[in-house]
């Protein structure tokens, strides 16, 4: 199934981008991108059941830390090629809205 | 940055009440004269707990968590419906779990798929745990109107495999 690529999606793809090899945690790419964590947790869910992202839960001990475990998020491999293309080409300005730049100026 | 609730908490809460009393009224009095209206107990049941869950997901964390203070303007008002409802200290850094709105939570992740829902379920404490207090409120709403809908998703690919699997 191809991955729709709302603008929250885009803002969630370009943080990851940022550092691809590094990992995030939830709080940390909502800060990032100033999507509520409840908003980027379904794209993150949705990116992994696409492959882009891989995740895993932090391994410490909730005690010494005095906080509950992370989860961390990385994009796969593959999934540094796919959004940074999905970024690229979301930069990029649309077809229909060159060809309609193109018909107005033909027309003046 | 983030936008406030266009309705008014006090409103939510009264909205609440009346609801689920409603709902649970509905569901009385249809289940007391079945004959006449001949609608099945499962279904009126159904539609009973289904309301009341999507009536508490809405308005819960709205809510400071106590339905009873209906007439909360002699109580201090707090920017967050989150900790500081329950009275918890939440200046002095993160407090052991979100109380206010973890019951709406629990409920919402009780919607998912065993597994995910308790992934979801842990991901949000974390997450919340570390939040600024101010935030916490606004991050649990968040989390709740999108759990309807990641639900959805959730079951749906879950369905998906298994007949996949089948076929």
């Amino acid at each position: 199934m191809a991955m729709r690529l709302t603008v929250q999606v885009l803002l969630v793809l370009q943080a990851l981008l940022r550092d691809p090899g590094r990992e995030r945690y939830g709080l940390e790419l909502s800060d990032e991108t100033g999507l509520l964590p409840g908003t980027a947790y379904p794209i993150l869910l949705r990116l992994e059941h696409e492959g882009w992202v891989t995740s895993r839960w932090e391994d410490v001990d909730p005690r010494e830390q005095k906080r509950p475990a992370r989860r961390y998020y990385r994009l796969t491999a593959d999934g540094a090629i796919q959004a940074s293309a999905a970024v690229a080409n979301a930069r990029r300005p649309r077809g229909a809205a060159l060809r309609t730049l193109a018909g107005e100026g033909g027309a003046t | 940055m983030l936008p406030d609730s266009p309705v008014p908490a006090r409103h939510k809460k009264a909205g609440l009440i009346f609801g689920a009393v409603t709902s649970s009224g509905f569901g009385i009095i249809t289940l007391l004269t079945r004959p006449p209206t001949r609608l099945p107990a499962v279904l009126v049941l159904a539609f009973v707990v289904i309301a009341n869950v999507a009536i508490v997901i809405y308005a819960w964390p709205d809510t400071d968590g106590f339905l009873i203070r209906l007439r909360g303007g002699r109580r201090r008002r707090t920017p967050e419906g989150g900790p500081a409802g329950l009275g918890l200290d939440v200046e002095a850094g993160p407090v052991p779990a979100v109380a206010a709105g973890r019951l709406a939570l629990r409920a919402a992740a009780g919607l998912m798929p065993r597994a995910a829902g308790r992934r979801w379920l842990a991901e949000a404490e974390s997450t919340l745990f570390e939040m600024p207090a101010g935030w916490r409120g606004r991050a649990v709403r968040s989390y709740l109107r999108s759990a309807p809908r990641l639900a959805v998703m959730l079951w749906t690919r879950r369905l998906m495999r298994r007949f996949g699997r089948r076929a």
